[in-house]
């Protein structure tokens, strides 16, 4: 059978693509990959439309062995990527034979990479996705994460081919420890007081080890906030900052909530929302205010070199 | 028909309309639900979350033009029949467990209320509560109104995790949180009901426009309840 068989998990591999549309007014949040830009950039390397299903990896890779040749692709954060023991380096496309050992390292900067593959994976599809929700255990392989001796199929028929998103470079990616991410305003952004509303760029937070793919919980001198828990519930997406009455805020990931009750102090920009999904526990982070005009120029530029970012 | 007139919409971020009502005592939790239905079964390119005083709009910015969308967003609104046919119609019963064991936040309550352990149940389980809304993750239903008496905040530090059927109280609402992860509310009971199944056709057991009940039960009904 043609498939992909995990001799070790990694730390948590999982199914992914650009995430479910039109559930979120049902309760169920879009998930996908946590890194979008960098999912969509292995898709179309590979040749294969953005949304098509792939591997995420965390911290760590997996090993497993091919049962039929493919071409891959890793991108995101640098996990030294090795076919029968020979180093591939990171966004390079590779040919491998049936029956090849594949190997993925450590991120030693951000956390979190993709591999496509030119066949499709089979994968549990929920509402229009084949996004993991580990929660919920839906989407993916069985709604979980891939253990060892796990085994997922390539689909017998051919992939669609897409090379019209195929970037002539990659996407930069320059991963370190601190972190800069820009915001804009959210709906609640008035209810900061004093420095916290005037100089958020002043702040800088640890990230904290409780993070996960729902958010990212940020450490630090407590936002000064006038909150007391009775905040009406109100839409949340990924890359909205909320922040509790204790001050410390929160960062929403792919798996946000649909719906909470925490100011919603800022957005990340559209720019750097990617980024989400590579911030790891003990980064340290500041955060950069700009107008939703200059995001949008900022996004708008970026998109004229890759095109494939209109899919995210 | 609700008149655009009634209604205020906001900017945020690159890619987001925000959608009120002017006045306070205008709002209708279930509008905003039936609008975003209206608005993802007409516009497929676009997404559209309701709270429960407001609809947030997310629109490609690439792609799309705000000043167009907001447009839409109003013509979309002159088309949307709101029915009231269904309106609270349908209605579940929810078994509901308070023993300690499940009741992480009952000490904080009796304290903050001034009630007896007792009487917070009674206030609890006694009233017939509308599904206002849907949303925090797949299955959570926010009920209301809550009973004055047991009105509290949320919590001022999330907790990272609660059980599955771990049943919260905050402010006007009450809810149950149907997955196990991190909870904003004060917690008082637990219910063994699966509200999100996914090896049903329709994994959605209660959705807005319904009406809920709790059954108390006892902590053995629960054991038993969750067994099956």
């Amino acid at each position: 059978m043609n498939g992909i068989e995990f001799i070790s998990s990694g730390v948590m591999t999982t199914i992914q693509d650009l995430g479910r549309r039109h559930s979120r007014n049902m309760g169920v949040p879009s998930s996908g990959a946590a890194d979008p830009e960098s999912a969509a950039l292995a898709n179309a390397l590979i040749g294969k439309r953005a949304n098509s299903a792939l591997l995420e990896f965390t911290f760590v890779g997996p090993k497993f062995k091919l049962h039929a040749p493919q071409r891959l692709v890793i991108t995101g954060a640098v996990m030294k990527l090795k076919i029968n023991g020979v180093h591939v380096p990171h966004e390079t496309i590779i040919n491998a034979d049936a029956g090849s050992l594949v190997e993925i390292g450590r991120a030693m900067h951000g956390c979190r990479s993709y591999l496509a593959f030119s066949d499709n994976i089979t994968a549990d599809e929920f509402l229009d996705s084949v996004s993991t929700y580990l929660p919920s255990k839906l989407g993916g392989f069985k709604g979980r994460i891939i253990e060892k001796g796990d085994f997922i199929g390539f689909e017998e028929r051919g992939y669609d081919l897409d090379q019209s998103m195929k970037p002539e470079s990659s996407l930069p990616t320059n991963y370190v420890p601190s972190w800069v991410i820009r915001i804009t305003e959210g709906p609640e952004y008035d209810r900061l007081v004093g420095l916290s509303k005037h100089a958020i760029e002043e702040h800088e937070f640890l990230i904290d080890n409780d993070s996960n793919r729902m958010g990212i919980r940020l450490y630090g001198a407590p936002l000064e906030i006038e909150e007391h828990g009775q905040m009406i519930s109100s839409p949340m997406f990924p890359g909205t900052i909320q922040c509790p009455p204790n001050g410390q805020p929160i960062i929403l990931g792919p798996d946000a909530q649909t719906l909470g009750g925490y100011p919603r102090i800022f957005q990340v920009a559209k720019i750097d929302r990617s980024l989400i999904g590579q911030l790891r526990p003990g980064d340290r982070l500041r955060f950069e205010k700009i107008s939703p005009q200059e995001g949008q120029e900022l996004w708008r530029d970026k998109a004229r070199s890759f095109p494939i970012l209109s899919h995210i | 028909m609700v008149s655009q007139t009634l209604l205020r919409i906001d900017d945020f971020g690159e890619d987001f309309i925000q959608i009120t009502f002017k006045e306070k005592k205008d709002n209708d939790p279930y509008f905003f639900w039936q609008f975003s239905q209206h608005i993802l079964q007409l516009r497929t390119n676009l997404e559209a979350v309701p709270g429960e005083d407001s609809l947030v709009v997310q629109f490609n910015p690439l792609t799309q033009d705000r000043a167009g969308i907001k447009e839409e967003i109003l013509s979309l609104l002159e088309s949307l029949d709101v029915s009231t046919v269904d309106k609270f119609e349908r209605s579940v019963t929810v078994p509901i467990c308070y023993d300690d064991e499940f009741a992480l936040d009952i000490e904080q309550v009796t304290t903050s209320t001034g009630l007896t352990k007792q009487e917070i149940i009674d206030e609890h389980c006694q009233k017939n509560y509308e599904v206002k809304m849907i949303g925090f993750t797949p299955g959570f239903v926010y009920l209301g109104d809550l009973s004055e008496k047991i009105k509290l905040p949320r919590l001022s530090s999330p907790r990272p995790f609660v059980s599955e059927g771990s049943v919260g109280i905050a402010n006007n609402r009450t809810g149950i949180y149907p997955l196990e992860g991190p909870a904003g509310w004060s917690i008082i009971g637990r219910t063994p009901m699966t509200l999100f199944d996914l090896t049903k056709t329709d994994p959605f057991l209660i959705v807005p426009g319904m009406r809920l009940n709790f059954e108390e039960i006892t902590k053995l009904d629960f054991k038993a309840m969750l067994r099956n």
